[in-house]
């Protein structure tokens, strides 16, 4: 789901450092405006973030195999608009930590899971106003959103940088195919989340927003 | 041998990370066969040990993998051979093996970057090279509890494993045990962000007092450390402009 060092022009890298600093800075701004306290949010974003990292490494069954978790739309429920920043360093760890991703494709990288994270609480608070006891479907769709999304953007990203000598109609079945291999990924998320939703509601219920 | 761990990290970090967007900007394949002659330069001058960068590869090597198979099959131009109705094109197999040096290459820089910088050094020098406050010190913050929730994630495995329970094949009953672990480890985090965010307030984090105490102190340079960068600057300015030159002719 990363995008490695190397894949993008340069152009790209530069456009994805812009938008991720744009929003940073929005979500930054709007996060201080809600809670009046950075010295909260900053702790709010580095424990959690840090919570998030270590979650990843669990797996998720999905035979017949096991996957990481995403935990983009989760990231989106839990954390509103800090996630967007403790994606952006959590990024940053797995490239530094594991070389997932990269430092050159972190911008763009932070902008399709972060951007995905806030897709994905977006539609979780759409969801849960219609009814409070909905927990169940405003998390799967949360958790699903935020794979989707974050596919999506990757995907498109990769086909709009390959060069015009590519065949069209293979770039179209691409984008087809590698969405069609993350469906069940999204699928298995969407349980994964609904289920952790349901967890925290009952055991710690202002965790959620 | 050690020429990159003594290199101030004010003028490696922005340095290093310019010749790797430099090197993201080569199209050209005959320029890109110069990145894995620098890219080499450099990991051999930092002493990094080769099983770790090789460790490192393990990630993009997958999504390479399928790029490369892409490009290949699915290129136009003129047909390298035929295995019965798949066709090897030449352009996509220039553009592939375009791709997987370029990609290795600059992840080699980013090792060299990454495992030179102790974790300490890096998130202290990063405030003064324009990122915000704010970003450094959920990195500060997030690298210290990444140990101490690992520590909570390994114990709760461990006392799991002691008593006797597995998880077993069937897909509900693994659920049933990575929910509520995963959960944990949330509930965890938050209520430990609380305490966190208590002891902030308590050392009057957010202050003015506090942020001159914090404010960014410019290190004492030493001539290596201008000439190294001032090396790598040069090389990453002169790719830019020969990739230019040679799109223009």
């Amino acid at each position: 789901m990363h995008i490695p060092d190397g894949m993008l022009p340069l152009e790209i890298c530069i456009a994805g450092y812009a938008g991720t600093a744009a929003l940073t800075w929005l979500c930054i701004k709007k996060a201080n405006s809600s809670s009046e306290d950075t010295a909260r949010v900053v702790s709010r974003a580095s424990v959690m973030a840090a919570a998030f990292f270590v979650v990843s490494w669990i797996h998720i069954p999905l035979p017949p195999v096991s996957v990481h978790p995403v935990l983009a739309g989760l990231m989106g429920i839990l954390l509103g608009w800090v996630s967007f920043p403790a994606i952006l360093v959590g990024l940053f760890f797995q490239a530094a930590m594991f070389g997932h991703g990269g430092f050159t494709t972190l911008g763009v990288n932070a902008l399709s899971m972060g951007g995905a994270a806030l897709l994905s609480w977006g539609m979780y608070r759409l969801l849960r106003r219609q009814g409070e006891r909905n927990i169940l479907l405003s998390g799967f769709v949360a958790g699903f959103a935020g794979v989707s999304f974050a596919v999506i953007a990757v995907g498109s990203v990769l086909i709009l940088t390959i060069p015009a000598y590519i065949n069209t109609e293979a770039e179209v079945s691409a984008v087809l195919a590698m969405a069609v291999a993350h469906l069940p990924l999204a699928l298995a998320e969407g349980v994964f989340t609904a289920l952790v939703a349901r967890f925290l509601l009952r055991v710690k219920p202002d965790m959620l927003l | 041998m050690r020429v990159f761990e003594n290199w101030e990290t004010t003028l490696k970090i922005p340095g290093l990370f310019l010749l790797m967007m430099a090197m993201a900007f080569i199209r050209d394949q005959h320029l890109i066969f110069m990145l894995p002659c620098i890219a080499a330069i450099l990991f051999i001058a930092s002493g990094v040990p080769l099983s770790l960068l090789l460790s490192r590869f393990r990630a993009p090597v997958s999504f390479l993998l399928f790029v490369s198979v892409f490009l290949i099959l699915f290129s136009e131009g003129q047909a390298l051979f035929r295995i019965g109705p798949v066709i090897l094109r030449s352009q996509g197999a220039i553009l592939a093996l375009n791709t997987c040096v370029r990609v290795l290459s600059i992840i080699t820089v980013g090792i060299v970057m990454i495992t030179t910088t102790p974790l300490s050094d890096l998130s202290g020098k990063l405030k003064g090279m324009l990122i915000p406050h704010i970003i450094v010190d959920i990195g500060i913050m997030t690298g210290r509890y990444i140990m101490v929730i690992g520590e909570d994630y390994s114990k709760m495995t461990t006392a799991r494993k002691l008593r006797g329970y597995t998880p077993g094949k069937s897909i509900a009953r693994r659920f049933g045990v990575i929910v509520p672990t995963a959960a944990t480890l949330l509930i965890n985090g938050f209520q430990q962000s609380e305490r966190v965010f208590n002891a902030m307030r308590m050392r009057g984090y957010g202050s003015s007092a506090a942020d001159e105490d914090r404010s960014y102190v410019l290190t004492r340079l030493s001539r290596s450390d201008v000439i190294i960068f001032l090396a790598i600057v040069t090389a990453s300015v002169l790719l830019i402009v020969l990739e230019i030159a040679v799109e223009t002719s």
